[in-house]
């Protein structure tokens, strides 16, 4: 069997880059895939830690699982905004063109 | 994986995580958005796989459905739609990308110092997961977690729609 922890330190890693290109990339379509990409070294962790630690064992699959529904939401709903602000005209849809709450 | 065969789950393991970090590497410095989302496909398959090395089949099968699958497909869909992409490369990186890496070396210092104080008790591991003991977990003990959670896809459905749907005049 494979040790947990390389699993544990695998999700980090890949979660640290993506939190990385979150931080660093301004198109939104790039913002949205780096989420995803966080939330399925989430669910790796989930799934690793239900297997080892879980009472019961299935938990971790579980909790993956509504993970990955609000995922899912979650990219649609983005998506969404993300032609809605295209379609205002701005060309490359940035996180700075979402400005219509500044005062 | 069967532990008759230690050595060969070793070398899945190695090659599905050189995968998952490789291509989660190529996503991030792709300049062209639709391979952006293809290096993201093949970065999700590879958690498929590692989901599926852990016993968790069921959630690997669902991952290559809807994150490989769906989330993908659309992705590539508002990509070609908004055609964003090659043009000017410099304007869709944020300026503070020094403060950025800082505060992912701050973050990951704290995430592996709270995941190796777990590793003791990662020595035993369980049976793996078959799906019945999934789908008695969601009916029964997580019920209500369960039906909220179709009630959120319903919403974000109707909200999707309402976004994505052209502004009447």
């Amino acid at each position: 069997m494979i040790p947990a922890s390389w699993f544990l330190a695998l999700g980090a890693i890949v979660f640290l880059i993506a939190l990385f290109g979150f931080l660093t990339r301004r198109s939104l379509i790039q913002s949205l895939m780096c989420l995803e990409l966080m939330l399925s070294s989430v669910n790796l962790t989930f799934v690793t830690f239900g297997r080892t630690v879980g009472d019961p064992a299935a938990s971790g699959v579980t909790f993956a699982l509504f993970a990955m529904v609000v995922g899912a939401a979650e990219i649609g709903v983005g998506l969404a905004l993300v032609l809605v602000f295209f379609r205002e005209g701005h060309a490359n849809v940035t996180s700075d063109d979402l400005d219509i709450l500044k005062g | 994986m069967p532990d008759s065969v230690p050595g060969g789950a070793y070398v899945v393991f190695f090659l599905l995580a050189a995968g998952a970090v490789g291509f989660s590497l190529a996503m991030l410095f792709s300049r062209n958005f639709v391979h952006s989302a293809a290096y993201l496909a093949a970065a999700l398959l590879a958690f498929a796989g590692l989901n599926a090395l852990l016993g968790a089949t069921f959630l690997a099968m669902l991952q290559v459905f809807i994150y490989a699958g769906a989330v993908t497909v659309v992705v590539v869909f508002v990509v070609m739609m908004t055609r964003v992409g090659v043009a000017d490369w410099r304007a869709l990186l944020q300026p503070q990308s020094k403060l950025a890496a800082a505060v992912v070396v701050v973050f990951g210092i704290g995430l592996l110092n709270a995941l190796a104080g777990f590793v003791p008790a990662l020595a035993s591991p369980k049976a793996p997961v078959t799906t019945r003991t999934i789908a008695e977990l969601l009916l029964k003990e997580y019920a209500a977690p369960f039906e909220i959670s179709s009630l959120i896809l319903l919403a974000a459905l109707i909200g999707a729609i309402y976004l994505a749907k052209e502004a009447r005049q």
